[in-house]
């Protein structure tokens, strides 16, 4: 706790982390409550039932076929699942979904998250300088700021990861003396990016960067000539990218491969009006990003105050520079057009994503006029009223605002009933894509799909073959499938002569077969196999799958030798 | 130090407390589990015949929806052409047509598909069509196509 005799016993027992752990728990869930009314329930909305899809065939994979979930043939006539960037088991609280099943355990995992990322913002904020209740507004309106909840209502699954950037900010800053934190910023970074961070990813990777760039100018100004001191922000920054990756190795660079053999499909003229880049977004609740009225009123005293500008110069310059790309595409003058040059970033469709780290950097310079507040006040009795009952105002405010944005929707979006589970053979079958999350529990692939990345799918998938593995010369012989699951398909195949063994799915680069030579057949997974009886054993293991599993032992080793350097330095 | 331990009491008692919520809703409404198993040729307790004509139901609207959707333009962006617009239009009508044949939105799916791969007849005049390459830019004329059953 706070030994600092002037505060109130709540701002001392902020400072209790079990005590402060308790408190955010119990926000949280209250702030969530109203998704929980009906939690059997699925979403209608196209995108909770995009996500549900892909989270209902990893826990599947798993529970069912005992497999890790590598490729996912329930949809588009099968495409990657380690390698989608919108997919988001391979996180802390996928156990919730495999527990509590898809719909249940998707809205439950919101709630760790959540806790997590208030903590985060607290440590951050305080390891800044700042006391007690500014960090309380640093933990706790960024990780409940307006889209959090709206996210929720829309079934953008995954994104209230974003709330972690507190602690991925606080394991580099505090890296910079102790190198052992950065992996710490690094392995949050790779839980913000496997759940489905790939939206928000970049973003605050680009945050992250830009403050290692001003705190390497900041160092140059401060007359520092020694060039690893200046460029050492920069260093941990890359080691904290460097870390993140590999922690994520598994899914990352199947993802990498996606992203940039098969960018979206994005509307290159978006752009944003000043009023929908610089007020629309944060003026109203389940906007991209409010932050509440109490925040905004500091973060304008951020930049009226001196002393509190001073502190709050990097917070401030990062939320000009990320709100200039919020405008978009306005040709060349518009900053987003250079940064569309780099290679992950042209697959950002919109930009007013980049309002969540705007968001980010607002609630760091209201904490900073906050703090600034209180120290200014700190011989005051008034002090003890007006500092905590800001931070506690700015704190209701994002809670109670998120509520009611969840509270007014309590049978929308969730008016899906459950769907059974009704187990049958696999199949391809025509679907739909507008009830996409029905069909893994049906045990069919539905071939009416949609989703921003082109996925290479083949024009001769059928939803209406007697059955799915087949020859393209039928009379050469017989198929029979002996075993399915869908990372390994056994077939017990009879030639009478040499013939192209069919498989009702897409082909992919990761499929390998136990006889003759996998290709592609116009896009659909074949096989040429000599005459012969044999039991043929297609499975599917993407190589860059090996190469990322190598990445996480490497990023654990790394994580392992700061440790112990950091306890030999510092017993 | 005492006071310390308390609180990581209390958490560890509202972090069980909401544990123990999530096993009792869990526990109170578990995932359902329906057998897709037929019995003779019954199936979620309808007949063959009975299937087929529901089949029949299912798909009696599909050449109104075709024909509405080739006026729509297609775009590379989410994936919009013709199939989709099919599909949006196929999603709002099943769910009607399912309600009053008291089906559930996933029983329907279910008996289109048997009746896709066991080839059932649909009404006069109705031809069903499998859809293009999935995620295709713009989908190719219904000609081009698959046809998945034709009425006689």
């Amino acid at each position: 706790m706070s030994d600092d005799p002037r505060d109130s016993w709540w701002v001392r027992a902020l400072e209790c982390t079990p005590l402060r752990l308790t408190i955010f728990v119990a926000l949280v869930a209250a702030a969530l409550s109203p998704i929980f009314a009906q939690p059997r329930n699925g979403g209608a909305t196209l995108d909770w039932q995009f996500f549900e899809l892909f989270d209902e065939v990893a826990r599947k994979t798993l529970l069912q076929y005992h497999q890790l979930p590598i490729w996912n043939p329930y949809f588009c006539g099968g495409i990657t699942q380690v390698g989608n960037p919108q997919t988001s088991y391979l996180v802390p609280t996928f156990p919730l979904v495999l527990w509590f099943g898809t719909t249940f355990g998707e809205r439950l995992s919101d709630i760790p998250v959540l806790v997590i990322g208030c903590e985060g913002g607290y440590r951050l904020i305080r390891h800044l300088g700042l006391r007690p209740p500014a960090a309380l507004v640093g933990a706790t309106t960024f990780a409940l700021f307006g889209r959090t909840f709206a996210w929720m209502h829309d079934g953008q699954h995954g994104l209230a990861g974003v709330s972690l950037t507190g602690w991925i900010f606080y394991g580099y800053l505090r890296g910079l003396e102790r190198p052992k934190y950065l992996a710490l910023g690094g392995a949050f970074f790779a839980w913000l990016i496997s759940y489905r961070g790939i939206e928000t990813g970049p973003e605050v990777a680009f945050l992250l960067a830009l403050w290692a760039l001003f705190l390497c100018l900041a160092r140059l100004r401060a007359g520092e000539r020694n060039w690893r001191a200046v460029l050492w922000p920069a260093a941990a920054c890359a080691a904290v990218g460097a870390f993140a990756l590999g922690f994520a190795g598994l899914r990352m660079l199947p993802v990498l491969e996606t992203v940039l053999v098969h960018p979206r499909i994005i509307d290159e003229t978006r752009s944003n009006g000043l009023l929908d880049a610089f007020v629309r977004p944060y003026a109203f609740p389940g906007g991209y990003a409010f932050v509440g009225v109490t925040t905004y009123v500091l973060f304008v005293a951020a930049v009226l105050l001196p002393s509190a500008r001073k502190r709050a110069a990097i917070a401030l310059l990062a939320t000009f520079v990320c709100g200039a790309l919020v405008l978009g595409m306005h040709g060349p003058l518009s900053p987003l057009a250079y940064l569309h040059a780099l290679p992950l970033y042209r697959s950002l469709r919109n930009p007013a994503l980049w309002t969540v780290v705007v968001a980010f950097t607002i609630v760091i310079a209201a904490a900073y006029a906050l703090d600034d507040l209180d120290r200014r006040l700190q011989s005051r009795r008034l002090a003890r009223l007006v500092v905590p009952l800001l931070a506690l105002m700015a704190t209701a405010e994002v809670a109670v605002s998120g509520y009611r944005q969840l509270a007014g929707v309590r049978q929308f979006p969730f008016t899906r009933w459950p769907i059974p589970r009704v187990a049958g053979e696999f199949q391809q079958t025509r679907g739909n894509h507008f009830d996409l999350a029905i069909f893994p529990y049906l045990d069919l692939g539905t071939l009416s799909c949609y989703d921003e990345t082109p996925w290479p799918a083949s024009p001769r998938l059928a939803p209406d073959l007697p059955a799915e593995e087949y020859l393209a010369d039928a009379g050469a012989g017989q198929v029979h499938r002996a075993l399915w699951s869908p990372n390994r398909i056994d077939l017990d195949v009879a030639l009478e002569r040499p013939a192209t063994l069919l498989v009702n799915q897409n082909w992919a680069s990761g499929w390998r077969s136990s006889a003759g030579v996998v290709r592609s057949h116009e896009g659909l997974l074949a096989v040429d196999l000599p005459a012969g009886q044999r039991r043929v054993t297609l499975t599917m293991w993407p190589p860059l799958c090996t190469a990322g599993l190598l990445a996480m032992l490497l990023a654990l080793g790394a994580a392992g030798w700061l440790v112990r350097r950091d306890r030999v330095r510092q017993p | 130090m005492k006071s310390r331990r308390a609180a990581w009491l209390l958490f560890t008692v509202e972090v069980l407390a909401l544990g123990a919520w999530a096993v009792h809703v869990d526990r109170a409404d578990p995932p359902a589990v329906v057998s897709g198993e037929w019995s003779g040729d019954v199936r979620f307790g309808f007949g063959e015949a009975e299937r087929r004509r529901m089949f029949q139901e299912l798909v009696r609207g599909e050449p109104d929806e075709r024909q509405k959707v080739e006026s729509q333009s297609e775009s590379a962006i989410w994936n919009r052409n013709r199939d989709s617009w099919f599909h949006q239009r196929e999603h709002s009508r099943l769910d009607g047509v399912a309600a009053t044949l008291s089906l559930a939105s996933w029983q329907a799916y279910l008996i289109l598909d048997e009746g896709f791969k066991k080839h059932w007849p649909p009404p006069p005049g109705v031809t069903v069509y499998a859809d293009d390459a999935p995620l295709a830019r713009t989908a190719r004329p219904l000609a081009a196509r698959r046809v998945i059953v034709s009425a006689p």
